[in-house]
Formats: C-alpha cells, sequence, structure tokens
C-alpha cells in the first residue's frame, strides 16, 4: 500500500521548504522529496541569498519589497521555531545601484516609486564618502581580460546610484531553508531526503503521485516541481507539462568567487550590497572581510547550458563541471577590481559554482500545469531566493484556490494580495503560456 | 643586482586530477603560480623594496636603485606557463623569461640545468648589452619550498650544485642584515623537522627556498595586472637553450611510468555535545591532532 499525502513537493530548498509550510498552515498533510541529503543542500546552497528590491518589473519589485518584510521578521515568519542549527541571519547592509548603462535604473527608479520601495539618490562624491575605496569611472562596454580594450583607460565617470536602506543578504541560505523546514515539519510537514524521484505517475490527465529511484511509490493528488535546475527533467517526468509551457526552463551554470577586501577596508562591517552593471558585477560582504562577487551575465561571457546530473557529479567536464574556471575568474575579479582598484586578486581562484535554473526570460514560472494537480514553481533564474517566503504563500494561496475553490487560473488568474504592502500581485504574470516578456533585463536581476 | 624567482605552471590545488594515458593528468584543468613560489616572489619584492629604502642615503637616488636592482620571473614550462609568469610580474616582478618546453612533464635535474642555463644567458646578455658595471651573476635566486604537483624538493640543491652557490630551503624568515651593503648577508630561518628553526648568515650569491609562513604573499591590484601587461616576457626553448652545452639532457631525464591517484581516506566524526563540549573538543584536536595551535 503506497503512503498517502494531501500534497508532495519535489524539492527542500528555500522555496519547495516554504510552500510546503503555508501548505501545512492550510491543513494540508505535505511530503517534501528531496536528492540531497539535507534540506537547502542544492542550489540554494550555492546562492548568494542577496536581499535586493531592484528589478526590471514593477511586479518584480513588488515581489521582492513584499520578501524583505519577511526576513526582517524572520522569527515571527518561523513561528519561532526552534532549529538544532540555528536561525539563520538577516544582515541589512543596505543596497546600492550604480546609475550606468548596464542597468535600466530609471525604469527601476520608476518602479521603485509605484511599488513605494524607499531610497535615497546618492552623487559620486556621497558613493566615495560611504564606500571609499571606489572608482567611480565608467567602465562601459562590459568586456572580457582576453580583449585588449578591457585595459582601456577610462575617461568619463559614472553618474551617482541608487541607495535603498533596506536591502542587503541572508547569511547562510541552506541554513533558512532548513529553518523553514524545521517551521513546516512543526506543523505537520514530512520530509524526505536522498531520495531521486524518476517517474511522475497520473491517471486520466490527473496526478496521482511520484516514484522514487528505489522503485518506492508515493501518492497525493497534488505533485509541485520545485525541483531547481532539474525542474525540466521533473516537468518532462510528468505527461503533457514540459509540451504545454510556453516558457521553458534549463540548467545555467554560475560562478561566484571570493576576493579579499583590501587591508584598510572593513567591506564586511561597513560594506554595502551593490548592483554594478557598469562591469556587470555584485558584490556584498562574506565572513572574512571579503567580495562575494556575482556576474550579471554580460553579453561578452560564454553561457553554459549543462546537465544537472552531470554538473554535480563534477562528470560535465572543464566548464562545465563545478569546479571554478580561471578565465572567469579573472573576468568577475579582474572586472570588480577596476572598480575597487586596491583589489587583491589572489592567483588561486575561490567561489561556489552552481546552477540557475533559468527560464526562457530568465523571470521565474510560478503556476499550474496542464496535468491536473501538478504544479510548478521553476525558472527562479538565479534571483528568486529573497522572494521564496512570498512564493511559499503565492504557491500555496494558487494551489488551494485551484484545488479546493476549483479556480481555471490559467482563464481567471489567481491574484495574490501581499501581506506587508497590501498590493495584489496577478499571479498570471508567472504563467507557463506567457510570451517572453520583454521587459526583462534576460540577466540575474530578473 | 638581479634578483631571480623560479616559478612553476602547477595545477590548481582545488582541481580535480584526473590521470589520463596511465602516466599523465589531464591538463585541461586550471593552472597557475605554484603556492609556494608566491612566497618566493613577495619576498624578492620585499628585499628589493628594503635594499632601496634603506640605500636611500647613498650617493645613488631611489629611483636609480630602483633600475639596478632587478626582479626577474624564470619558468620552465609550457606555452601556457606564461601566464604563471605574467603572474608573478603582476606581483612585482620586474620582467619574465619563460623557457618553453612541449612536453609538461620535466625533472629536476633538467629543470635545474635550464634555469642555470637562463640564467646565465639574462646575465650574460645583459652585461654585453647594456652596462659593464653590472654583475654577471644573479646575486640571489629565491624559489619556492617545493612543487605542489612534484613535491620533489630537488630543483633548488641542484640549482645551487650547478652554480656551487649555497642553498637554504624551507625558509620562514629572510631579512638583508644590517651591513649588507658592505658584506652582502642574509640572515635566514628555516623550519626544520619536528618544528625547531635554524638560523643561517649567508654571503650572496645564494638560492633561498621559501616556506609557508615566510611571508603573506602579495596579491596584485588590477593597476599590477595593467602595469605587468606592458613588460616584457622573454621566451626561450628549451631545446636552444641546452643545445651544444654541457647541460644538454641526455640521459638525465627521469620518465613518469604510471601515474596513480593517492586518495587519502577521509574519515570525518561527528563532535556532539553543547557549544562548549564541542568548542573545547575541536580546541583539543587542533592542538593535539592538527597540532596548528
Amino acid at each position: 500500500m503506497n503512503k498517502k499525502y494531501d500534497a508532495i513537493i519535489i524539492g527542500a530548498g528555500v522555496i519547495g521548504c516554504p510552500i510546503a509550510y503555508e501548505l501545512c498552515k492550510m491543513g494540508y498533510k505535505t511530503l517534501n522529496v528531496d536528492k540531497n541529503p539535507d534540506a537547502g543542500e542544492g542550489s540554494t546552497a550555492g546562492s548568494c541569498a542577496i536581499v535586493r528590491a531592484h528589478y526590471s518589473t514593477a511586479d518584480g519589485v513588488a515581489l521582492a519589497y513584499e520578501g524583505f518584510k519577511y526576513w526582517l521578521d524572520w522569527e515571527n515568519y518561523l513561528d519561532n521555531v526552534q532549529d538544532e542549527k540555528g536561525l539563520a541571519k538577516y544582515m541589512n547592509t543596505g543596497s546600492l545601484l550604480l546609475k550606468s548603462e548596464g542597468h535600466d535604473w530609471k525604469k527601476v527608479k520608476k518602479n521603485y516609486d509605484e511599488v513605494g520601495v524607499k531610497y535615497e539618490e546618492w552623487d559620486n562624491e556621497k558613493i566615495k564618502q560611504m564606500v571609499p575605496p571606489v572608482d567611480l569611472h565608467k567602465f562601459w562596454p562590459v568586456t572580457r581580460p582576453e580583449d585588449p580594450k578591457f585595459y582601456d583607460e577610462p575617461t568619463e565617470f559614472l553618474e551617482g546610484g541608487i541607495f535603498c536602506p533596506e536591502g542587503g543578504y541572508m547569511n547562510d541560505p541552506a541554513l533558512s531553508a532548513h529553518n523553514i523546514m524545521r517551521a513546516a515539519e512543526a506543523k505537520g510537514g514530512e520530509f524526505m531526503f536522498n531520495a531521486e524521484v524518476v517517474d511522475i505517475r497520473s491517471e486520466n490527465n490527473r496526478v496521482v503521485g511520484i516514484t522514487l529511484k528505489d522503485g518506492t511509490q508515493i501518492d497525493a493528488p497534488i505533485v509541485v516541481n520545485v525541483g531547481g535546475p532539474h525542474s525540466y527533467k521533473i516537468n518532462k517526468m510528468a505527461k503533457g507539462v514540459w509540451e504545454g509551457c510556453n516558457i521553458k526552463t534549463k540548467a545555467l551554470r554560475h560562478e561566484v568567487m571570493y576576493c579579499p577586501s583590501p587591508d584598510d577596508y572593513d567591506y564586511l562591517n561597513e560594506g554595502y550590497h551593490i548592483s554594478d552593471g557598469d562591469i556587470a558585477c555584485y558584490a556584498r560582504p562574506e565572513v572574512g572581510n571579503t567580495f562575494l562577487i556575482g556576474s550579471e551575465d554580460p553579453k561578452c561571457d560564454p553561457q553554459e547550458w549543462v546537465d544537472p546530473d552531470e554538473f554535480y557529479a563534477g562528470k560535465g567536464g572543464p566548464g562545465r563541471d563545478n569546479q571554478l574556471t580561471e578565465a572567469q575568474w579573472k573576468a568577475q575579479c579582474y572586472r570588480w577590481a577596476k572598480r575597487i582598484p586596491t583589489l587583491p586578486v589572489p592567483n588561486q581562484p575561490k567561489g561556489v559554482v552552481d546552477l540557475y535554473d533559468c527560464s526562457d526570460d530568465w523571470i521565474p514560472v510560478y503556476d499550474k500545469s496542464d496535468l491536473d494537480g501538478f504544479y510548478m514553481a521553476v525558472g527562479t533564474s538565479g534571483n528568486q531566493y529573497k522572494n521564496a517566503p512570498v512564493v511559499g504563500k503565492m504557491m500555496a494561496g494558487l494551489i488551494n484556490a485551484c484545488e479546493k475553490e476549483g479556480l481555471d487560473h490559467d482563464k481567471t488568474p489567481f491574484q495574490f494580495k501581499y501581506q506587508y504592502t497590501g498590493r495584489v500581485m496577478n499571479v498570471g504574470f508567472f504563467s507557463r503560456k506567457r510570451e517572453i516578456n520583454k521587459n526583462s533585463s534576460f540577466s540575474v536581476n530578473g | 643586482m638581479k634578483i631571480f624567482v623560479c616559478v612553476k605552471h602547477v595545477p590548481d590545488s582545488a582541481a580535480t586530477i584526473v590521470v589520463r594515458d596511465k602516466n599523465q593528468i589531464d591538463d585541461k584543468i586550471t593552472f597557475l603560480l605554484n603556492p609556494y613560489d608566491e612566497y618566493a616572489v613577495t619576498e624578492a619584492v620585499k628585499l628589493k623594496k628594503n635594499l632601496i629604502q634603506n640605500g636611500a642615503s647613498s650617493s645613488l637616488g631611489q629611483a636609480q636603485q630602483s633600475n639596478q636592482i632587478e626582479i626577474i620571473a624564470v619558468s620552465l614550462g609550457t606555452s601556457d606557463a606564461e601566464k604563471t609568469v605574467r603572474s608573478a610580474m603582476e606581483m612585482g616582478a620586474d620582467r619574465g623569461i619563460l623557457i618553453k618546453t612541449d612536453d609538461r612533464h620535466q625533472d629536476s635535474i633538467t629543470t635545474a640545468k635550464a634555469l642555470k642555463a637562463a640564467i646565465e644567458q639574462d646575465c650574460s646578455n645583459q652585461v654585453a648589452c647594456e652596462d659593464q658595471s653590472k654583475e654577471q651573476e644573479p646575486a640571489i635566486i629565491f624559489t619556492g619550498r617545493e612543487s605542489i604537483d612534484m613535491g620533489g624538493m630537488q630543483t633548488m640543491f641542484r640549482l645551487g650544485a650547478y652554480f656551487n652557490f649555497p642553498v637554504v630551503n624551507n625558509v620562514v624568515k629572510f631579512a638583508p642584515d644590517v651591513n649588507f651593503s658592505v658584506n652582502r648577508k642574509v640572515i635566514v630561518e628555516t623550519l626544520t623537522e619536528g618544528g625547531g628553526r635554524d638560523v643561517y648568515e649567508i654571503t650572496l650569491p645564494c638560492i633561498i627556498g621559501a616556506g609557508r609562513g615566510l611571508n603573506t604573499p602579495i596579491y596584485p591590484t588590477f593597476p599590477d595586472v595593467v602595469k605587468a601587461r606592458k613588460r616584457e616576457i622573454k621566451i626561450l626553448t628549451l631545446s636552444d637553450l641546452l643545445k651544444g652545452s654541457e647541460s644538454d639532457n641526455k640521459g638525465a631525464k627521469t620518465e613518469i611510468i604510471d601515474l596513480e591517484l593517492f586518495a587519502e581516506k577521509r574519515t570525518p566524526k561527528s563532535i556532539k555535545g553543547n557549544a562548549s563540549q564541542i568548542a573545547k573538543e575541536i580546541v583539543k584536536i587542533l592542538k593535539e591532532e592538527a597540532k596548528v595551535i
């Protein structure tokens, strides 16, 4: 006799866990299954866990701003649950977006005004005062160190930046997912690890359960794909689901670098999260007074689309597996070293390589599917960590509306009211059936 | 005064090494400056600065002294080893020499002969074409304590034997003598087996093998990278360099017959208890097992 649940969530990362948590709070008996050994140990662990509001769409800004409020109120959000590993901590550094040709900052500013995000405009003098080692020359366009133009002397300057005092990062992304798992368990949720899904079973166009690699079958009338970089493989297992998506997902390799801060700059305690479209990098402080330097995916950089199973097994080969490459180490660190000219760049690359579950337009798919009872929170494209608690609540609301209230979400999209900002989100924005959103930045900026 | 630093292009210690064709490693991994050589380059840069500062009162101005003290990074390697020579220059070497070979594996005998030939050639070329007053031999040669790929710890000794220079390896402290400008002596401290320390007073020319802890490597900033791009790397070829000389490497070469991965068995254990008990246990392990505190 197969075990039965009200809902099975495939994945126990930072989005899978809150979906379970919110469904449990609504009375659903849930099971999360994950092929990793613990919550948040997949691509969540490789996230920079940055909490910032600037997105290319007003809906994106609104979702992120709502998410910020959850991180700020973390213990209450978790209903004061105890976690033997301790609680992840939100570090409110503030977030600086440099005005550059690499970002449509005017659109971001308009979105901030529309949503009501608090911000200040800083001129170069103010930025220099707040970030003393910075060089505010304009280095645009973004190039690679292999290109001689990379070393051209800059002559112009940037035109200031937009600073959001409400922004920062969570200090331990894997732990944050673990915290939410404990909160879900406190509400009755169950979790199964080292469990790989190999089949999504359905009958009469209705999902009925999953089959694990060891042959175990588990039944549920609701299955949610939150498989991160494996999402496309999970969608392909469910009858008609992949074919029914206009927006597809695939796994993109991404490197993030650790570079020590200059000795005379306490970036860890005095620094901000910085988004710098002029050099296509973002950075946030990390322990050991280091810069965590990510890439904003400029056009000149190669994109490595990989098979997630080969990647995590280290079998993808150079440039496709989970080891840093020297070329990208130099590209990202040298770009950042232009902005911080006293930044020492070690010879040995150090950092994190992981995968984005990337959608066609770098905007996620939070939706039902063409198979009844099968839902997906996929295509997070490296930019959804900050939204995870809100997405959990939104997905639970969507699932409940479809399953219990008979909503036809494809015809009449679910409207989700944000708890903190009061804004109403048309969840149809994240539809799998949408056309590619041309307003997207088509990068990690979303 | 010429300060040479011998550097090697080695696999990144974080790379996953895969053995190919029984006796080679798959070289599609990151190669970089041997970590021990980072200490060597850094010490050379520190020495140059020290000599310039302390010689400021002499008849030569600082700028002139800076020109007369030159750091040259030398490497034997395949063409991609140029990146490692460039790294050494980004860290402060004034110029570089790459002795190019097609064969990634070179034993310490060939390496030492090639390094000696390149260093001698560099000294004699400079003397011939520039300034007769310049010295005809290197003042000091820095190397790393060992290379992390072969770990042979032989090249610096062979180089010393070929030059007939004294060699001190695993150096953790280095300083020019207070009367360096007169006696050309340096004081070095080495770490010995069992954690002891030996102190040597050596007269230049000599060879210094830099050990871990000698200094904190100076990593380059972007302006350093830009500056280094404009500096010269002279390319020599191993075959030309050793051709016809008594250093010709006939018969000197060792061969790798079989390569096996040394997979150290990991035995993780979990430390249980409250925070205070766990902290005590960690301190105990660090003291008694790892012996790092």
